[in-house]
């Protein structure tokens, strides 16, 4: 066994991850080129808009309910038992912990599972049964049939749901908390003195570039896809993995932009 | 334009993908009206021909020339106008999954030429009469449909806005006999009455025969022969004699 084996996996993983990187760059730049470009197919659009936004609801909202569940209960835990006696700033916490990172970092992680996989697959089996080629025959353009009513609907329809998960984790910590913490009056409190507008636009605002990151990294993965099948499992997974790391890696810059704004 | 100059014209093609050397210096011209089929064994560079032709491959060196364009230099803009004149049938027809039938065979009518849906909808049924379907299954999607429906609809696809030209990737492949000569026959019945030029691949040498004005055999990236059907039939080609009669004796291996 080389026992440089190991490094020389980890570097040959970077170095795929920074070329793709670097091709998703290239798509999106792509896609931006053909985004205004007349005819634009409303009803494309809309097609997506539902499949990606309305019909990810249900999963993207009982996500953030828990997750607002097990933050106030975590936190009320740690602020009773730790700390002891400050529980009051429960709703501070929560709301705070839920609007400027877990809505949007769990949404996009959710869609990105649920619909950045759906679409690669869609696209990387189109390309092995040669419908993309046919898309040129027929003289339509894969980028702005396919790639661009996806994108429109990733980039729109991430920060709706991540506005509905903060809502309805803030309703999830709220419940938790009155339970076992504190009354709710003080919940309701607590976030009103501490949360401002800037930190749910700033959450909306991340969760608009991870939209934007899942569409290009599904679609670029989809029409790189080659070798039947197994291709598009491979195409299916590495969407949702390097989706993953892309939404981690994008999002400590985020934060860093947006605190260092004051946001 | 005079008949009888090239519609298509092949001049030294070289593709190769990755070490793989698919084509080797092709010249090949096809004539305005005429039916050319191409035949040879799997792999052999067939379809990429073929996909030269239509410009979803560019050539590694050497050109193509389409209705006196040169496919590979033309901007994008400038390959959809061509594209318009042609038609492409897929081997696996390549009918858009998400789509209906009516919606895949429509597909360009309704985006390029602007058709009403009640307009599109009278061609598609014309159309699928043309290719021997019934036009019930307008809306069906193409996973409903066995593999014969969908190769046929995949053809009503390529003929629906009239093309100049249509470029056939195994036409008969898959189908039952008596389906394949009905292909066989619709792929005459363009040549005389819309005065279409096709270049077909296929291995059968059934339909070779019937639909050809010439055939071109090729073989290890090269062309071989080209000639009438009655020349390749008769050909002393060690190689084209074992393709047409379909031996496993002769210069070419089977593996």
């Amino acid at each position: 066994m080389n026992p440089f084996a190991f490094v020389e996996d980890v570097g040959r993983f970077v170095l795929y991850f920074i070329e793709e990187t670097g091709q998703m760059v290239f798509l999106a730049l792509h896609i931006n080129q053909w985004v205004f470009r007349k005819p634009v197919d409303g009803r494309l659009i809309f097609q997506q808009m539902t499949k990606i936004g309305v019909e990810s609801l249900p999963v993207a909202v009982t996500t953030a309910f828990f997750t607002g569940m097990v933050l106030a209960l975590q936190s009320g835990y740690t602020l009773e038992t730790k700390i002891k006696g400050v529980s009051q700033f429960i709703g501070a916490v929560v709301s705070l912990s839920v609007v400027r990172e877990l809505g949007p970092v769990l949404t996009a992680m959710v869609i990105a599972g649920r619909m950045g996989s759906a679409v690669a697959a869609e696209i990387g089996t189109m390309q092995v049964t040669e419908q993309i080629d046919a898309l040129y025959t027929l003289a339509a353009n894969p980028v702005k049939y396919l790639a661009v009513p996806r994108f429109l609907a990733f980039t729109f329809m991430l920060p709706l749901l991540t506005l509905f998960a903060d809502i309805v984790g803030w309703t999830g910590g709220l419940f938790v908390s009155t339970l076992k913490f504190t009354s709710a009056v003080t919940y309701i409190d607590s976030t009103r003195t501490s949360m401002a507008t800037g930190d749910i636009v700033g959450g909306l605002l991340k969760a608009l570039v991870f939209g934007a990151i899942i569409a290009v990294v599904a679609c670029r993965q989809g029409f790189a896809t080659t070798n039947g099948a197994e291709g598009v499992g491979r195409a299916t997974t590495n969407s949702v993995v390097f989706s993953f790391m892309l939404i981690l890696i994008s999002d400590y810059f985020l934060t860093a932009i947006l605190t260092a704004l004051n946001i | 334009m005079d008949p009888n100059s090239p519609i298509i014209r092949l001049q030294g093609v070289n593709k190769s993908f990755g070490t793989f050397k698919v084509l080797q210096n092709v010249d090949l011209e096809i004539r305005s009206g005429e039916t050319l089929v191409i035949i040879g064994r799997s792999g052999v560079g067939k379809s990429t021909i073929l996909r030269h032709m239509a410009g979803l491959v560019a050539p590694d060196s050497g050109e193509v020339w389409v209705e006196g364009q040169d496919v590979a230099r033309l901007s994008e803009g400038g390959l959809n106008e061509l594209r318009k004149k042609m038609g492409v049938v897929f081997q696996y027809a390549a009918l858009f999954d998400s789509l209906t039938v009516f919606e895949n065979i429509a597909f360009r009518l309704l985006r390029d030429f602007q058709m009403s849906r009640s307009k599109a909808l009278e061609v598609v049924k014309q159309k699928l009469e043309l290719v021997g379907l019934k036009d019930d299954l307008v809306d069906l999607k193409p996973a409903q449909l066995s593999g014969g429906m969908r190769k046929r609809v995949g053809l009503a696809r390529a003929i629906a806005a009239d093309p100049e030209i249509i470029l056939y990737d195994e036409p008969t492949s898959g189908l039952d006999p008596v389906t394949s000569d009905a292909i066989n026959d619709l792929i005459l019945d363009m040549q005389k009455k819309l005065k279409v030029t096709s270049v077909v691949v296929t291995h059968d040498m059934h339909s070779a025969y019937k639909v050809a004005n010439r055939i071109a055999m090729i073989y290890d990236g090269k062309i071989i022969g080209i000639g009438t059907p009655g020349e390749i039939q008769d050909s002393r080609d060690p190689y084209i004699h074992q393709f047409v009669t379909g031996s496993v004796n002769g210069p070419m291996p089977v593996r």
